[in-house]
């Protein structure tokens, strides 16, 4: 574990916001976010596209001044003490917009300028491991081979946090899968990653914990356990022949959607794991299943049946 | 800052190398026609006389028979100055907005370091291509001089060096300035510009109307008199430490502003 601590001697956690708001013109923006990211987590930032994902993030990254509320990281404000903050952070931004006319070396070489000494040495390693040619001008590299590139600056100078900002979109599924692999190899290392994601089932795979956010309000900060337990997964079941009238009632966590085509299909709601349901489809005469990953409006569902987003917000140890 | 400055010039290469081709070529061109001018001093002088005022201030036509009129006049007095101030205006307007304009606003701003540092590094790499634009504009000068057996001194060479050299600083600066503000490299290029335009067309009408002869203190024409200085082998230190006032000046607020604005793309 990679520990930062204060003038005090305490352990300060990686990320910290109280508060944190940013209002944009027309009533966009983040806020009252408050949540924690300790440090050596893999912490899930979800929300769909225009929740203020990227917002949050440009705040920790001191490109945005917050209007109210403020984050430290590693007890740093994140305005105020930027360029300290950003020494601890190893950076992906959501956009892949590079400097196109650089080979990849020329960048890693300008970035490594403001790097510690062995920055530059231990980038060019890593892109060898991933096979990335540095030689090759940027605008000539294909968009994996990009993220590839940006995720090499990010952790050429071992940082103790990854920020990083939907950085498998637009992947295709093995490079997302590599992504992803190198978050993991990274925690086990004692870094911390903070990924900002809009797609639940990419969260579920490594994150330890979560923040969801809809419309720049935190709607839960929770153990991916806890919102895998919570959220609802669509189920559509293919049937030879109409079963009978109650082949799924009893089940915990399932209910019935909508049944068509006489029966022989069933729309399910799938709640936690479907151990018994599998166990009573194995005894139907299923022709076909379609099970996809869970989305966001699932756990959204859970969270906003009956609360006021406005008061959402992690408890912030004072 | 040095990786800045350095990552500035590279940036700047090309640009700068073509600019610089450019003006030492057109510079070359011109020269050439010196010797069959000067042989035929009178004609032109004559020439020049039933030429009406208002067309020579504009064009910033002074003499034809001695070889800083002539090359003051076809020129460093106005086709140098609109040149080189295109170079000045698209790099300045560019050293904030292109960044935020093409998206790399986010990797050059996730390195640790001051955000005034980061843009002074891409400044000073946009005032070393400015003395190389500069430098590479007087190569023509000092080898006509030679060739032609000009009465001009290194020294006069130098000083309209300085002359031309302030005068881009300044503009670059605005630029820089502007850029600073924006998030669009078209609206800061527009409106320096503008500004530059509305400096010439001040320095115009106080040359040519005694009545509005205040305005020439508004503008950043008035001390760039490089034909002056290459004749004179010295330079007007209040008009170079205007220039360079009003240069520091707008740097110094183009940091101030970087360094607290939001970085929106």
């Amino acid at each position: 574990m990679i520990e930062e601590r204060s003038n005090k001697g305490e352990r300060v956690p990686a990320i910290e916001a109280r508060a944190l708001t940013r209002r944009y013109r027309g009533g966009h923006g983040v806020f009252e976010l408050g949540f924690q990211v300790e440090e050596g987590e893999i912490f899930g930032f979800l929300g769909p596209n225009g929740a203020g994902k990227t917002t949050t993030i440009r705040l920790l990254m001191g490109m945005l001044r917050p209007t109210s509320g403020g984050a430290r990281i590693f007890g740093l404000d994140t305005w105020t003490q930027s360029p300290a903050v950003k020494a601890r952070i190893g950076f992906v931004p959501g956009d892949l917009h590079l400097y196109e006319r650089m080979t990849g070396d020329d960048l890693l070489h300008f970035l490594a300028g403001y790097r510690a000494h062995g920055s530059l040495d231990r980038g060019r390693r890593l892109a060898k491991h991933l096979d990335l040619d540095l030689h090759r001008r940027v605008q000539h590299l294909s968009k994996g081979n990009r993220q590839k590139l940006i995720l090499v600056q990010a952790l050429m100078h071992e940082p103790p946090l990854l920020v990083l900002d939907e950085p498998t979109s637009g992947l295709d599924p093995l490079v997302q899968a590599a992504v992803l692999d190198l978050l993991v190899e990274q925690r086990s290392r004692g870094r911390t990653v903070f990924l900002s994601s809009h797609l639940m089932q990419e969260v579920e795979k490594v994150a330890d914990r979560a923040a969801v956010l809809r419309d720049g309000r935190l709607a839960a900060v929770e153990h991916v356990d806890r919102l895998r337990a919570v959220r609802e997964r669509r189920m559509e079941v293919v049937l030879d022949r109409p079963p009978g009238g109650d082949a799924f009632a009893g089940l915990g966590g399932v209910r019935v959607l909508a049944v068509r085509d006489s029966g022989s299909r069933v729309e399910l709601a799938v709640r936690g794991a479907p151990h018994e349901l599998l166990q009573r489809l194995a005894a139907l005469p299923v022709n076909d299943l379609v099970y996809p990953p869970a989305d966001l409006e699932s756990v959204f569902l859970h969270y906003y049946r009956d609360a006021d987003p406005a008061t959402r917000r992690e408890e912030v140890p004072a | 800052m040095i990786p800045m400055i350095r990552r500035s010039l590279w940036d700047l290469l090309w640009t700068t190398l073509a600019y610089a081709l450019v003006a030492a070529l057109y510079a070359t061109a011109i020269l050439a026609y010196f010797p069959y001018v000067r042989d035929h001093a009178a004609s032109f002088s004559k020439l020049l006389d039933a030429y009406p005022r208002s067309l020579t201030t504009v064009f910033g036509i002074s003499d034809f028979a001695s070889f800083g009129g002539f090359i003051g006049s076809e020129v460093f007095n106005l086709i140098w100055p609109v040149l080189a101030a295109a170079f000045a205006i698209t790099a300045g307007s560019a050293v904030v907005a292109r960044e935020v304009e093409d998206g790399t606003a986010d990797l050059w701003l996730s390195v640790p370091a001051q955000r005034a540092a980061l843009l002074g590094g891409k400044l000073a790499g946009l005032g070393l291509a400015i003395v190389a634009l500069v430098a590479a504009s007087l190569v023509p000068v000092a080898a006509g001089a030679e060739l032609f057996a000009a009465h001009v001194s290194v020294g006069g060479v130098l000083s309209m060096g300085v002359v031309m050299a302030a005068f881009l600083l300044v503009v670059a600066a605005y630029s820089a300035l502007l850029s600073a503000f924006s998030s669009d490299r078209g609206r800061a290029t527009g409106l320096a510009g503008g500004l530059s335009l509305a400096f010439y067309l001040a320095w115009i009408v106080s040359r040519l109307n005694p009545d509005w002869h205040w305005l020439g203190n508004l503008s950043i024409f008035t001390a760039y008199e490089p034909q002056r200085a290459l004749e004179t082998g010295g330079v007007d230190v209040v008009h170079v430490a205007v220039l360079l006032g009003i240069t520091a000046a707008a740097a110094a607020a183009a940091l101030a502003v970087f360094q607290r604005r939001d970085i929106l793309t």
